[in-house]
C-alpha cells in the first residue's frame, strides 16, 4: 500500500515443442510483463505467420468497416450505458481457427463484392434512366414520335426553346420559309419544333438565333413523350425496387455476419500479440528463452502455470530485480483506496522504489474537498451524484471519479453540519433554525487560522516522508539544502510565535538557516524561505472557496427571498433558488475538486514526490467478444 | 449620518487587495487556459494537467483574498 507492488525477474528456458502453450498460457495469465532476450534468430514459420496474420487482419478490418456503412457498428451512448450492460453479438466460435477463419473472410468477401457490385450497377442504371427522362421532359406534351424528328435529304429538324414574347415575331419572321412548326407554350419560354428545306438553313437558324432560341438535344429514341416518360418512370421504380432488394440483403448480411467478424478480429488480435511475444524470445537450437517481470504476489500462480503449460519440462530462475533496473510499477491499494490512483497516475505513477502517494491522497483529498464546499445540502446532491455514476459505470476512469466523488461527499455532510451550512444560509433565513458550531462568513478569521494550520500538517507529513526519501537515497546535500531548513524555518518561526518577540533562540535559528541557504547553489536559497510560506499560505484556498460557497448561497437566497410573498413571486423566487444553487453546486464542486487536486500535485508533492515511473503492461489477451479457449 | 472613516477605509483597501490580486490572476488564468485548450486538442489525455496548470495561477487571487480578510479583521 504505501509501495508499488514487490517485483521479481523470470527467466524461463523450455523445449521449442511447449512454445505455443506455454505463450497462450501467460497471455491468459496476464501476470508477466515479457522483455526481449538475446540470442537466436526467430525461425522462418514464425516470420511467415506473422505476415499470414497481418494479411487476414487486413481483410478483417477491410470487411469491417465496407460492412459498417449499413450497420452501425456497436456505437453505445452513455444513457444507453446506464441501462444495459454487455455488447451482445452473436458469433459461430468455430471460426475462431486461422484457417476455417481465411475461408469464412474469403466466403464474406465474395458476397459483399458480388452485392456491391450489383448496388453499383444498378444505381449507374438508375443515373441513367433519370437524365434520358429529363431530356424527354422537354418534348412533354408534344404529340409527334420523336423517331421521325430526323434529317432528311431535302429537309432539317431543330428544337428548342425561345421567350414566349419572341414567339409572334418569330413565326412572322420565318413566314412560309419553313415547312411546319410546332409549338407549346410554357410560362417565360415556348418550345418549338421546326422542320424546314435544308436550302434554307441558315437564314432559318439566322432568325432564330435573332429571337434568343437555345437549342435542344433530339433523342435518338422511338414513341412520342408521354409514351416515353410513362415507361421511364415504369423502368426507374423497377430498378430502384431491385437496388432496394439489394441494400436490404447487404442490411441482412453486415447483421449476420458483423459479430463473428468483431469475434475473428479480436482472436486475430490476441494470435498477433502472441506472434508479437514470440519475437522476443531468445532461441537455441531446440530451446527458447523467456524473461519478464512478475509482481511477487502473482509469482507462485505464474509458475504454476508454467509448470502445467510445459508438463515440468522448463527451468524457471527468479531473481529479485537490481535497483539500477528500470523496474515496471504496478499500483497496489486496498479497494477503497485504488480510485485515487487515478489521481497519483494523473500526475506520474511512482519509482520502483518511490512512496505510493495514492493512501495520503485517499487520506487528505475528501477531507480538502469537503472544507472546500462544506455545505450538508450540496453533499447530499453530490452523494446522489456519485452513486448515479458509480451505478452507471462498471469500470473505468469515470467510476474512479465517482468512488472519489461518493467518499468526498460524506465530508461534505459532515462539513456542512459542523458549520451550519445548508443550501447556505436557507434554513436560518428561512426557517430560523440554528445549528453547527460557527458560521464561516462571520469567523473568516478563525476559518483562515484553522486553514493554514491544515496546511501546515499536511506539508511536514509530506516534509517527513522527504526527508525519509533522501536519506534512503543518501543524498545529503538534498537532504540538508532542500529538506532540513525547513525544520529551521518552522523552529524559529514557532519559537518568535511562542515567545511573542525576537529572542536569541530564533535569530542564532535564523542566522543558522541563512549560512545554509547563501551557501545552496544557484545563490538565491534565502528566497526559498518566501516559498515555503507562500506553499502553507496557499492553503488558504481551502478557507477561500468554502467562503465562496457560502456566500454565493447566500445571495441566491437572499435574492429568491426578495420575491416570496405572492404566488408569482413564490414561483420565481424558488426557481431563482433552484438555478442559483444548482449554479453554485456545479461551479464550486468543480473548484474543490480542481483545488484539492492542486494542493496535492503543487504543494505536497513539492515537498517529497517526483514520479516517472514507468507503467506495468502485463502481456495479456484482452478480450470483449470472445471467451477464453475460443468457445 | 455619521459615516465610519475608518471602515470606509477598511473596505477600499480591502477591494484593491483582492480586486488587483483577481484581475493579474484572471489575465494568467486566461493565458493558461487557452494554451490548455490547445494542449488538450493535441492530446486528451492532457485534460487533468491543463486543469492544474490553470488552477495554479489561481494562488495569487488567493493571496489578495487573505491580505482582503486580514485587512478587514485584524485591523482595529
Amino acid at each position: 500500500m504505501f509501495y508499488p507492488a514487490r517485483m521479481v525477474k523470470i527467466k524461463v528456458v523450455a523445449l521449442d515443442r511447449y512454445e505455443k502453450a506455454l505463450v497462450e498460457a501467460l497471455h491468459e495469465l496476464g501476470a508477466v510483463e515479457l522483455r526481449g532476450s538475446a540470442g537466436g534468430e526467430e525461425p522462418e514459420h514464425v516470420k511467415r505467420r506473422g505476415r499470414h496474420l497481418l494479411e487476414l487482419i487486413r481483410r478483417t478490418d477491410a470487411l469491417l468497416s465496407g460492412l459498417a456503412l449499413y450497420e452501425r457498428i456497436e456505437k453505445r451512448s452513455l444513457l444507453r450505458s446506464l441501462f444495459s450492460r454487455g455488447a451482445g453479438f452473436a458469433y459461430d466460435s468455430g471460426l475462431l481457427h486461422e484457417k476455417r477463419a481465411a475461408g469464412y473472410l474469403s466466403k464474406l468477401e465474395h458476397r459483399l463484392n458480388r452485392l456491391q457490385e450489383a448496388r453499383s450497377r444498378l444505381e449507374w442504371k438508375i443515373e441513367r434512366e433519370v437524365s434520358a427522362r429529363d431530356t424527354v421532359r422537354s418534348f412533354e406534351g408534344f404529340d409527334i414520335d420523336l423517331s421521325s424528328l430526323r434529317d432528311s435529304e431535302r429537309t432539317f429538324v431543330t428544337a428548342g426553346t425561345v421567350p414566349v414574347e419572341n414567339l409572334e415575331d418569330l413565326l412572322s419572321e420565318l413566314g412560309p420559309r419553313h415547312i411546319s412548326v410546332f409549338t407549346r407554350s410554357g410560362e417565360t419560354h415556348a418550345t418549338i419544333i421546326l422542320i424546314g428545306l435544308l436550302d434554307e438553313k441558315y437564314p432559318i437558324i439566322g432568325s432564330l438565333l435573332r429571337h434568343g432560341f437555345e437549342r435542344l438535344f433530339i433523342p435518338d429514341v422511338r414513341g412520342t413523350p408521354a409514351e416515353l416518360l410513362a415507361r421511364y418512370d415504369r423502368d426507374i421504380a423497377e430498378l430502384e425496387e431491385e437496388r432496394k432488394k439489394v441494400l436490404k440483403e447487404l442490411e441482412d448480411l453486415a447483421r449476420e455476419s458483423l459479430g463473428s467478424l468483431l469475434a475473428i478480429r479480436e482472436f486475430l488480435g490476441i494470435e498477433r500479440e502472441r506472434w508479437d511475444a514470440q519475437r522476443l524470445f531468445g532461441r537455441s537450437k531446440r530451446t527458447f528463452t523467456l524473461q519478464g517481470y512478475v509482481p511477487a504476489k502473482l509469482l507462485d500462480e505464474a509458475a504454476a502455470e508454467i509448470h502445467r503449460a510445459t508438463e515440468g519440462h522448463a527451468v524457471l530462475e527468479v531473481e529479485e530485480p537490481k535497483t539500477e533496473e528500470e523496474v515496471p510499477v504496478m499500483l497496489d491499494n486496498p479497494g477503497p483506496i485504488q480510485p485515487f490512483q487515478l489521481l497519483t497516475r494523473t500526475y506520474a505513477l511512482p519509482r520502483y522504489t518511490e512512496v505510493d502517494p495514492t493512501f495520503l491522497m485517499a487520506l487528505w483529498f475528501p477531507l480538502f474537498f469537503g472544507i472546500m464546499l462544506t455545505d450538508a445540502a450540496y453533499g447530499i446532491l453530490l452523494l446522489l451524484l456519485s452513486w448515479a455514476i458509480m451505478r452507471g459505470f462498471e469500470s473505468g476512469g469515470i467510476r474512479d471519479i465517482g468512488r472519489i466523488l461518493f467518499i468526498s461527499s460524506v465530508w461534505t455532510i459532515v462539513l456542512g453540519l459542523a458549520f451550519g451550512s445548508f443550501f447556505g444560509d436557507l434554513l436560518q433565513s428561512f426557517l430560523r433554525i440554528r445549528f453547527g458550531i460557527f458560521n464561516i462568513l462571520s469567523r473568516a478569521d478563525l476559518a483562515l487560522l484553522m486553514a493554514v494550520a491544515l496546511g501546515l500538517l499536511h506539508l511536514n507529513i509530506g516534509l517527513a516522508l522527504g526527508i525519509r526519501d533522501k536519506i534512503a537515497r543518501r543524498d545529503l546535500r538534498g537532504l540538508v539544502y532542500d529538506r532540513l531548513w525547513i525544520i529551521l524555518v518552522e523552529t524559529a518561526a514557532g519559537l518568535w510565535l511562542l515567545q511573542g518577540a525576537l529572542s536569541l533562540g530564533s535569530v542564532a535559528l535564523a542566522v543558522v538557516l541563512l549560512a545554509i541557504l547563501m551557501r545552496k547553489p544557484g545563490g538565491i536559497g534565502p528566497l526559498e524561505i518566501n516559498s515555503f510560506f507562500g506553499s502553507n499560505l496557499s492553503y488558504a484556498r481551502l478557507l477561500a472557496l468554502a467562503l465562496a460557497t457560502a456566500g454565493i448561497a447566500m445571495a441566491v437566497n437572499a435574492i429568491g427571498g426578495l420575491f416570496l410573498g405572492s404566488l408569482l413571486g413564490g414561483i420565481i423566487g424558488v426557481l431563482i433558488l433552484f438555478g442559483g444553487h444548482l449554479f453554485n453546486f456545479v461551479i464550486n464542486a468543480f473548484g474543490a475538486f480542481v483545488h484539492s487536486m492542486r494542493l496535492h500535485y503543487v504543494e505536497f508533492f513539492g515537498m517529497f514526490y517526483e514520479g516517472g515511473g514507468r507503467e506495468f503492461s502485463p502481456f495479456k489477451a484482452k478480450r470483449r467478444y470472445t471467451k477464453k479457449g475460443g468457445a | 449620518m455619521v459615516v465610519d472613516i475608518n471602515l470606509g477605509l477598511k473596505a477600499l483597501g480591502a477591494g484593491l487587495a483582492i480586486g488587483f490580486a483577481a484581475l493579474g490572476s484572471g489575465i494568467g488564468q486566461g493565458q493558461a487556459a487557452a494554451a490548455g485548450v490547445g494542449a488538450v486538442a493535441e492530446k486528451e489525455e492532457l485534460f487533468g494537467k491543463s486543469i492544474v496548470m490553470a488552477a495554479l495561477v489561481e494562488t495569487q487571487a488567493i493571496y489578495g483574498f487573505v491580505i482582503a480578510i486580514l485587512i478587514m479583521v485584524l485591523l482595529k
